[in-house]
């Protein structure tokens, strides 16, 4: 009898720990926010955002889903929107004063802060994979202007295009830069990505053309750490959206990241800081997206719109307007979907990864309990 | 009432003790002319520059002429200045052929809606703005030269702090001599100053933390004003000024929110540094996890305070000139 007992305990013991740690393997929640500018979106421009966005979530969840990489989430989310001419970011990007294309990127590994920067750099199709490059093949964190081109040539791993090529009949059509107001040179569309694979490893990655009629060689809020995009795996993930020279000065991301750190949720945080912004600086707007290190999403703005984008990888919500949140299946071979108007900004819990450990423990418990039972 | 004081800084690393005596001397002299400006115009923002354009144009700091050369051989160098009242921000990234960077960080701060301009634009907006272009040989040092054949052929670790020859296997002691400095007024006007030619053999269009807003800078009178100096890329990662800031409003005492911020970076991502402070109350404060930082100070009725050892201070009374 004893010996059977005995039998049990170690059999049950066993199952215990091999059901345990299937549950931990399966960790938290994957999920990819993206956003596509913040400011003033005319409907038409809106409609090519979304297009543009689903195949954003599209391209970037799927690195996710295959390899449980968020750092490849974030970058081809952000090619996908590079590439596309509906943003202000490689390809349709604003031109300076001078008429040139000159952008702005970042990419920050939120395990080791590992960051890779360019700012006001020419010719490069897809500047957030050179971040990437500078993050990954130098010492260094931030390059600018045409000795980061140098070091794009000499890595052999990317050409340089002719500034015409990046320039999109959307923005010759929208370009305002004889206008003085830094809210008309925001042209809405810096574009931006936070990612969170199972093992809570958070990215954020941002991608601009800047503001239109800038200053040539001017640099914007985006790959400056802290001030655009953040990420720390201890904190959570940031990127931000607006008129940069204020997001420099209040410094939005670190700020975001200071209300999530002392325990504020993702949303709440965005918006304290968006409205300490504005009321500390004149004509201060823009909006931001986040993951808390505990999956909870966050995105909000106070500029009239703000293109944003999700997938926790059922289905995708998105929107322009305020109070938009349309929904479809990720997947889109499946046919159905739809559309729900919300008054507020829907947020996630917090610790929404947890369920499926406390689940496998819970139910681990039970099968050592019956197979004890049946053993004795 | 709070005293009108500036604090000064010529760089937080590892140099050899017979420069400690130079490095003082143009650190304290920052200070002084810092604040004879500040009693003269009252002005918070001239009297940073004013600081900092002392220490650009001498050859001991890491800053303007004797700046530390990119891995091609030029001086790039970068400057940031911001005003606490409004957030207000001018800088640079990348300048060449330019004396005093710090003055032309003050233009973008001034003239332009812009909180940063970079390499080649740097360069044009301050020759529209009547800068005079200087050749590139007039900012090298002899010093700086050699420092950068010996990191190139010897395979020696690369350091800001020119003249001290570290192999690489000691790369703690990366030397760093960014300069920069802080001032507060009666009113508590806060502005911060920090100017650097970034670290030897760097790759040309490198920028470091030094005009990073949160960064190598910061300054916002609700809470303190911060010129931090140390490994750039380590300190952009990890926004250690920001953090200094955040430990400041939280209540911890300057100093100890200096070294908690420093030895956090080091911790987490390496390299080591320095910080001044002086926070919205007036209060002044400097710490360093590096072996060393020159820095001297200005407040009260002319007590002239420096040092370049952690907890070494020299106290001696400034005669302010008419």
């Amino acid at each position: 009898m004893a010996r059977q007992l005995w039998r049990g305990v170690v059999f049950a013991c066993i199952t215990f720990c091999m059901i345990i740690s299937h549950a931990v393997a399966q960790g938290g929640d994957k999920i990819l926010i993206i956003h596509g500018g913040a400011g003033t979106i005319t409907p038409a421009h809106g409609t090519a955002k979304k297009v543009a966005m689903l195949a954003a979530i599209r391209a970037g969840y799927a690195a996710l889903q295959t390899e449980d990489d968020a750092q490849l989430a974030v970058i081809e989310a952000i090619k996908v929107m590079e590439d596309s001419p509906a943003f202000n970011a490689g390809t349709g990007s604003v031109r300076s004063a001078s008429g040139e294309v000159e952008m702005d990127a970042i990419i920050i590994n939120g395990t080791d802060l590992g960051t890779g920067a360019v700012g006001a750099v020419r010719h490069i199709k897809n500047p957030i994979t050179l971040a990437r490059l500078v993050k990954d093949t130098s010492e260094h964190v931030f390059l600018v202007g045409y000795q980061a081109e140098l070091f794009a040539l000499n890595s052999n791993q990317m050409n340089l295009v002719p500034t015409s090529s990046l320039i999109a009949n959307w923005t010759t059509s929208n370009e305002g830069w004889t206008s003085n107001h830094p809210r008309k040179q925001n042209r809405a569309g810096t574009v931006g990505a936070v990612a969170v694979n199972s093992r809570g490893q958070i990215f954020a990655g941002t991608s601009t053309g800047g503001l239109s009629g800038k200053m040539d060689g001017r640099v914007g809020d985006t790959p400056i750490v802290g001030a655009g995009t953040l990420a720390d795996d201890e904190i959570g993930g940031i990127s931000a959206t607006g008129w940069g020279e204020a997001f420099i000065r209040y410094r939005v991301a670190s700020r975001i990241a200071g209300l999530m750190e002392g325990g504020m949720n993702a949303s709440m945080s965005i918006s304290t800081v968006l409205s300490g912004m504005a009321s500390r600086i004149q004509d201060a707007d823009g909006g931001a997206i986040a993951i808390g290190k505990n999956g909870d999403i966050g995105f909000e703005w106070n500029s009239e719109q703000m293109a944003w984008a999700y997938s926790k990888g059922v289905d995708i919500h998105y929107g322009v307007d305020r109070g938009e949140d349309i929904n479809v299946p990720l997947d889109d071979s499946v046919s159905t979907g739809s559309t729900t108007t919300e008054s507020t900004t829907p947020t996630t819990p917090g610790g929404s990864g947890s369920v499926g450990r406390k689940g496998g423990i819970f139910f681990g418990i039970i099968t050592a309990f019956i197979v004890t039972i049946s053993v004795v | 009432m709070i005293q009108p004081s500036i604090i000064v800084h010529s760089g937080a690393g590892y140099f050899p003790d017979e420069r400690n005596a130079s490095k003082l001397e143009v650190t304290r002299s920052a200070a002084v002319v810092g604040w004879e400006t500040l009693l003269r115009q009252d002005n918070v923002l001239d009297a940073v520059e004013a600081a900092v354009r002392v220490m650009e144009d001498n050859v001991e700091c890491n800053a303007g002429f004797g700046s530390v050369l990119n891995s091609a051989g030029d001086v790039e160098m970068d400057a940031m200045i911001i005003r606490g009242k409004d957030l207000s921000t001018g800088g640079v990234g990348g300048l060449c052929q330019i004396s005093n960077p710090i003055s032309v960080a003050r233009r973008v701060l001034e003239k332009t809606k812009h909180c940063m301009l970079a390499g080649q634009g740097a360069l044009e907006f301050a020759v529209r703005e009547g800068f005079p272009i200087v050749s590139n040989e007039s900012l090298v040092s002899p010093r700086a030269k050699i420092m950068l054949e010996g990191v190139l052929s010897k395979n020696i670790a690369p350091s800001t702090e020119t003249g001290s020859c570290i192999t690489k296997s000691s790369v703690e002691e990366k030397s760093l001599g960014t300069v920069g400095a802080v001032a507060i007024n009666c009113r508590g006007e806060i502005a911060a100053a920090t100017s650097t030619g970034g670290i030897c053999a760097k790759m040309p269009g490198r920028i470091g933390d030094t005009p990073i807003p949160g960064g190598g800078t910061f300054c916002d009178d609700q809470n303190c004003g911060i010129s931090a100096t140390g490994l750039g890329e380590s300190i952009m990662r990890v926004c250690l000024s920001s953090r200094i800031a955040n430990f400041i409003s939280n209540g911890m005492d300057p100093s100890t929110a200096c070294l908690t911020a420093l030895n956090s970076m080091t911790e987490r991502v390496g390299g080591d540094g320095g910080a001044i402070v002086i926070t919205k109350s007036g209060v002044l404060a400097h710490a360093h996890n590096s072996r060393k930082m020159t820095w001297a100070s200005v407040s009260g009725d002319g007590e002239l305070r420096s040092g370049v050892k952690a907890g070494e201070e020299f106290v001696t009374h400034v005669v302010v000139s008419k």
